[in-house]
């Protein structure tokens, strides 16, 4: 990872951390969603255990598209961006350090709330491990493919909508594979192995694209 | 400039040929093949009359798909190349397609109701047409939320390929899924090989589906080419008054 | 209902399919025809004013 990066995470971390808690909104929508969706399904304890690692990895992916719509907005706005391109730095970097600063900031909490909330929708303890190594393993899809729609979207104001719509598409591999994880409940499951491969293509499409995106937004 | 309409009158000379042939195409092929399907062809022996579905289902699917592929290779080709017939096509295509899209996923509906006793099923193909629905919506709902042109034509172009990309990943993953969840044999009693009595008004109605969506393409291209053709010479002749005006207020007319 | 039109149990579903399909491909047909028409006559009305203008 080139230096370039490190200081552009740097400083988002540091960024985040003085925006008065707006890194939390994801992880707090979704324990709210795991709260609701407990409510929902009612008290019997064994349907609700059985929908629980679904229901945990739908919260997780819903949570990790919130405020997607400002990482790169704020950039484009602000000449960020322009001053990065015009200084001959790579677009693919940025979109990079981006995507990483992301996945830090707003998945990492729910990666971390992942176990406390699968315990709270009555999923057996032996699953819980499961259902945080399938959200690591599946986290850098979502927030790589959420991340390219935004870089798609960076010159709207309120496009939240429009990536839900372009983005909710692309979710559906990672859920299934991500939900059929936890249901195999073997850590050797080729469900997770897929989940892994998803990740690691989205890692590697997700810069190009949002690259050529925002080359759009600075001609 | 000149590259840019050179191209189109050359567009056009191929129009004049190639829109009544597909028109009348269409009409030929689809009207017949309708009637041949709802009156003469002789019902099943397994799925008696509901079987005739088949000629308005199976053309809608066939056509929506072909008509993504169509929206995916326009937008490579005005992506890459920057070229504006492409954007044109691409814009074009996109409505005709989630039309189609939706034809399809609701004559299916219908269709399953009876024959399998579901109007939805998870299945690999009926999942994948619907996103393919979702593709199609979320290009028409980029492409009018960005306003400057030439953005909405490139960032358009990029979402079209992304879904592109992942149509056949999502369905290898249904199938996937739902080889492990689902008796998979229900959709796949599509029955034996069909009689040619049935088949031919089957291939005709495809055939006919495809006339008519590159008729109606090819109908919308014009008129948007027409369109940005008249808001030109608006703006020129605009520009030319304002001028003449500037030019007759500082009292030089030669100017 | 006349008779040919009576495909036994599934009749409706049948209808319905075959209404729905001529109702959005002719909705379609018609849109696209007004705005080919409306288009060109806009187009040949302007060009006619710029050639008046000079």
């Amino acid at each position: 990872m080139t230096s370039a990066i490190t200081g552009l995470i740097g400083r988002e971390i540091r960024k985040a951390g003085r925006s008065g808690g707006s890194w939390a909104q994801g992880a707090v929508f979704f324990i709210l969603f795991t709260v609701l969706s407990a409510f929902a399904l009612g008290p019997e304890q064994e349907f609700r255990s059985n929908l629980a690692p679904a229901l945990v990895w739908l919260a997780a992916s819903l949570a990790s598209q919130l405020s997607l719509d400002r990482l790169f907005a704020e950039d484009l706005r602000d000449g960020t961006l322009e001053c990065w391109f015009v200084d001959g730095q790579s677009l693919v970097e940025f979109s990079i350090g981006k995507f990483i600063s992301h996945w830090l900031v707003v998945f990492t909490p729910i990666l971390i709330l992942s176990p406390l909330a699968a315990l709270m929708l009555g999923a057996p303890v032996s699953i819980l491990a499961l259902t945080f190594i399938s959200l690591a393993i599946g986290g850098p899809a979502l927030v790589f493919m959420g991340g390219m729609v935004s870089a798609l979207t960076a010159n709207l104001r309120g496009s939240g909508l429009l990536i839900v719509l372009i983005s909710g598409p692309l979710l559906a591999a990672p859920l299934i594979f991500g939900v059929g994880a936890v249901q195999t409940a073997d850590i050797a499951s080729s469900e997770l192995k897929i989940l892994g491969a998803i990740s690691l293509g989205a890692m590697v499409i997700a810069p190009v694209i949002a690259t050529l995106a925002l080359k759009v937004h600075l001609e | 400039m000149f590259s840019y309409f050179a191209n189109p009158v050359r567009f056009q000379n191929l129009c004049r040929i190639l829109v009544p042939v597909l028109g009348i195409g269409a009409l030929l092929l689809i009207v017949p093949a309708w009637v041949m399907g709802l009156f003469l062809v002789p019902p099943d022996y397994q799925q008696g009359d509901t079987f005739r579905i088949i000629y308005v289902h199976v053309p809608a699917v066939i056509v929506a798909s072909l008509a993504y592929a169509f929206l995916a290779g326009a937008s490579f080709v005005s992506f890459v190349w920057r070229h504006s017939l492409a954007d044109t096509a691409a814009k074009a295509a996109a409505p005709v397609g989630a039309a189609l899209t939706f034809l399809g996923l609701f004559t299916g509906a219908l269709w399953g109701k009876p024959m399998w006793g579901a109007y939805w099923v998870w299945d690999a193909r009926l999942t994948s047409t619907l996103i393919m629905l979702f593709l199609f919506l979320g290009y028409i709902a980029i492409r009018s939320a960005i306003r400057d042109e030439v953005a909405s034509t490139r960032i358009a172009a990029i979402t079209a390929m992304i879904g592109a990309i992942n149509l056949p990943i999502i369905k290898f993953s249904v199938d996937w899924w739902s080889s492990l969840h689902q008796p998979a044999s229900l959709l796949r009693a599509g029955g034996p090989a069909i009689d040619a009595s049935m088949s031919w008004p089957l291939y005709m109605s495809i055939a006919g589906y495809a006339c008519l969506f590159g008729w109606l393409v090819l109908q919308q291209m014009q008129s948007e080419l027409d369109e940005r053709r008249a808001y030109a010479l608006v703006q020129r002749a605009s520009g030319r008054i304002a001028s003449k005006a500037s030019a007759q207020s500082k009292g030089n007319p030669d100017a | 209902m006349p008779d040919i039109f009576d495909f036994g149990k599934n009749s409706s579903f049948i209808l319905i399919c075959y209404g729905v399909s001529i109702a959005i491909l002719g909705t379609m047909i018609l849109m696209t025809i007004r705005r080919r028409i409306r288009a060109a006559r806009n187009l040949a009305k302007i060009e006619n004013k710029s050639r008046n203008l000079g």
